[in-house]
């Protein structure tokens, strides 16, 4: 690559970042958070904006011309900061502004632990990894070729989105798609090493993300064991080097998550907006990304629940989660009933009671999976182990929240493979196809519950690490 | 140096499970088998990358996930015995979450021995490849038709493209590399417009299959060959 290309493909990345963390301003003005964290969910949120920015062009005609997108980018973020200023010097914003409590470790010089420096170089090299693989191969996975990065390919030529209806797989959600068109757009080439590098920097940016979450809750040595753990996933590591989607509903999904604990603990209502775009983003990731948004509405209503009991606070906080996210989720859906793009995959529900006799294969399944398979290392065997630690840490919230996350996941998908044709997929003869990958999401979950039941443990012995 | 206490813990634990580790080994392997060469090779085995999953490793036709539990358990319950014997009691379930991060951190040492294994092969095959020859050792035949069918049609004209061959475009990714790689000179899979060339990739007898009204415009070989419509 030359330096020209170089120059365009930082911009394809601060571009996002640039309106992510304007909207995070917007939304958060009376919030100070780490740079680090910012940039990790501002590279998301301003990646899937820009993706509904194209989808809308193209909705309404007008061709996908770089210029006219930077255009909208700059303006719009030049309005999200301005208002922000505005507001700072009518005194609306307090000077001081708030911050997330974070859990001070009781160790002193953590810098000087042994322990923390390999934790730091092993991560190192797990995103040296990702970034070189990604980088020196070409689109070569079976998705990609098959559908994801061929659409991108095809509407970069094109100038717009108009043959998506011809596609197999149309009525799947763009996001990795369009992400990968506009890194070729800002290229004004189609290159099939640099259209990958939206794969690896969504994986740094949910590290850090997971990173900071953690490091809130439990601490720098445990917040960084956690993310090594997280990256210590054979499956969730190569994942970051090809052109698929799970990655980036993992990002999404668990990105709300964290932002509605970040809502939990501080009740600044920007956090559960911020949440609900994630949650909105995830699902233009993958078909799946709705059940998500459903299981994220339950917690969203859990939490305000706990914190506030039955009043029209719990009502207000539902109407703040779903709206923005459903916005976005319909967004797509007249955007397919408009172009003629069918709406749903191939999805056949069957409700016989003959179905029933699938519970063995379906539990076999799961359990292989999570416990059997090379992807996930021992975390899920250490997650049941950590489990049988005395309850009253078990029983606290958060951690009965994310738990709760990995069982409605764990049943939803159970449910589905009971009932519909995804059977051959999750649990059938096709199951090394999909039951993976599914899975992904629920992995750094379970990680946090790890760290996090950990971060609770009052004798040091009990630890596991 | 100050050294942490979950270091030492870590070490000596490894210590116990890595000699039960070779008591295993020395149960299942015959006397002239050397331990490393196993282990090296089940830590290749381990990581073998796939999309949709990683493939169960194994030793000696038992899966390591299996012998990694049983050891896991058996060192467990060693430890929580000797603690009685001792008279330093540990509950089992502390015993059992200690080894089962010995467990994770040996796993976590496997996957790193296949990382580089696999970044070594790529350097050696991939990098050392300039960047516009890679598709060719990846995808091979469908790479080399595509290429043929690309540097053949006529310059500056598109064509929409009607695929032909004894591959069934549903079971097999091949049709789809091609469409892939020749968009945007060739449009396969997409627009209901009339066809004007015909992409016959690995069709035995190939001539025989090109239709009146269109013209054989270039041949790979006799299996491979491009035809558009005369007008």
């Amino acid at each position: 690559m030359d330096v020209t290309e170089i120059f365009s493909l930082v911009l394809a990345v601060l571009f996002p970042a640039l309106i992510g963390q304007a909207l995070i301003l917007f939304l958060l003005p009376s919030q100070r958070l780490p740079t680090a964290l910012v940039v990790s969910l501002a590279y998301g949120l301003g990646l899937g904006m820009i993706n509904q920015l194209i989808l809308f062009f193209d909705f309404v005609h007008i061709p996908l011309a770089p210029r006219a997108i930077f255009v909208t980018i700059i303006c719009s973020s030049g309005i999200l900061y301005s208002r922000v200023k505005y507001r700072q010097k009518q005194g609306a914003v307090p000077k001081r502004p708030l911050q997330l409590p974070i859990v001070r470790d009781d160790i002193p010089n953590v810098l000087r632990q042994p322990f923390i420096w390999i934790l730091t170089a092993y991560i190192a090299f797990q995103l040296f990894y990702v970034f070189f693989l990604s980088l020196n191969l070409p689109v070569y996975s079976l998705d990609g070729i098959y559908f994801i990065a061929r659409k991108a390919k095809v509407f970069f030529y094109d100038g717009s989105l108009e043959q998506l209806k011809f596609f197999d797989w149309a009525s799947y959600p763009m996001h990795s798609t369009i992400s990968m068109l506009w890194v070729a757009l800002n290229m004004g080439e189609w290159n099939e090493y640099a259209v990958k590098i939206v794969f690896p920097l969504t994986f740094c940016a949910f590290l850090v993300m997971s990173y900071y979450f953690l490091r809130i809750h439990a601490g720098v040595r445990l917040a960084l064991t956690g993310v090594a753990l997280t990256a210590a996933s054979n499956l969730l590591t190569y994942h970051a080097t090809i052109e698929y989607s799970d990655l980036s509903l993992l990002y999404y999904m668990c990105g709300a998550l964290i932002l509605v604990m970040f809502w939990h603990r501080t009740q600044d209502n920007g956090y559960l907006i911020l949440a609900s775009l994630f949650a909105g983003l995830g699902t233009f990731t993958k078909l799946e990304g709705f059940s998500y948004l459903l299981i994220l509405i339950a917690v969203v209503l859990a939490v305000a629940l706990y914190s506030r009991g039955w009043s029209f606070a719990v009502l207000k906080s539902f109407m703040i989660f779903s709206a923005p996210a459903m916005a976005i989720y319909l967004h797509f859906f007249f955007y397919k009933i408009i172009k003629g793009v069918p709406i749903i995959g191939r999805l056949m529900y069957d409700f016989s009671a003959a179905n029933l006799t699938r519970a063995g294969a379906i539990f076999t399944a799961i359990i292989n999976e999570l416990f059997f398979s090379n992807n996930w290392n021992l975390v899920w065997f250490l997650l049941i182990v950590t489990l049988l630690q005395p309850h009253r840490r078990i029983l606290r919230f958060e951690n009965l929240l994310l738990a709760a996350v990995i069982v409605c996941v764990l049943m939803f998908y159970t449910v589905l493979s009971f009932f519909t044709s995804n059977y051959m997929w999750l649990a059938g003869e096709q199951k090394f196809i999909s039951l993976s990958r599914v899975l992904m999401p629920l992995y750094p979950i379970a990680v946090w519950l790890i760290v996090l039941l950990n971060a609770g443990a009052d004798d040091r012995k009990d630890r596991v690490f | 140096m100050n050294m942490p206490r979950i270091n030492i813990r870590i070490l000596v634990y490894s210590c116990i499970f890595l000699s039960a580790l070779f008591v295993v080994l020395n149960l299942y392997l015959p006397e002239h088998v050397s331990r490393m060469v196993v282990l090296k090779l089940v830590a290749r085995d381990f990581y073998r990358p796939n999309h949709n999953e990683f493939p169960q490793a194994g030793i000696d036709g038992t899966d390591v996930h299996t012998v990694w539990y049983t050891l896991v358990i058996s060192a467990s319950l060693a430890l929580f015995i000797a603690g009685m014997i001792t008279k330093n009691f540990v509950p089992f379930r502390i015993c059992l979450q200690r080894f089962v991060v010995v467990g994770c951190f040996w796993l976590v040492l496997f996957s790193l021995y296949g990382q580089t294994l696999f970044l070594r092969d790529i350097c050696l095959n991939m990098v050392s490849v300039p960047r516009g020859e890679r598709y060719g050792l990846i995808f091979k035949g469908a790479y080399r038709y595509a290429l043929f069918s690309k540097l053949s049609l006529p310059q500056g004209k598109r064509f929409n493209g009607k695929f032909i061959s004894d591959f069934d475009p549903v079971q097999t990714i091949q049709p789809y590399i091609i469409a892939y790689y020749l968009y945007p000179k060739v449009s396969l899979f997409l627009d209901q417009r009339e066809d004007d060339c015909l992409i016959v990739f690995q069709k035995i007898n190939a001539r025989d299959f090109v239709p009146p009204g269109y013209r054989i415009w270039d041949v790979l070989d006799d299996k491979n060959l491009i035809a558009i419509k005369e007008y």
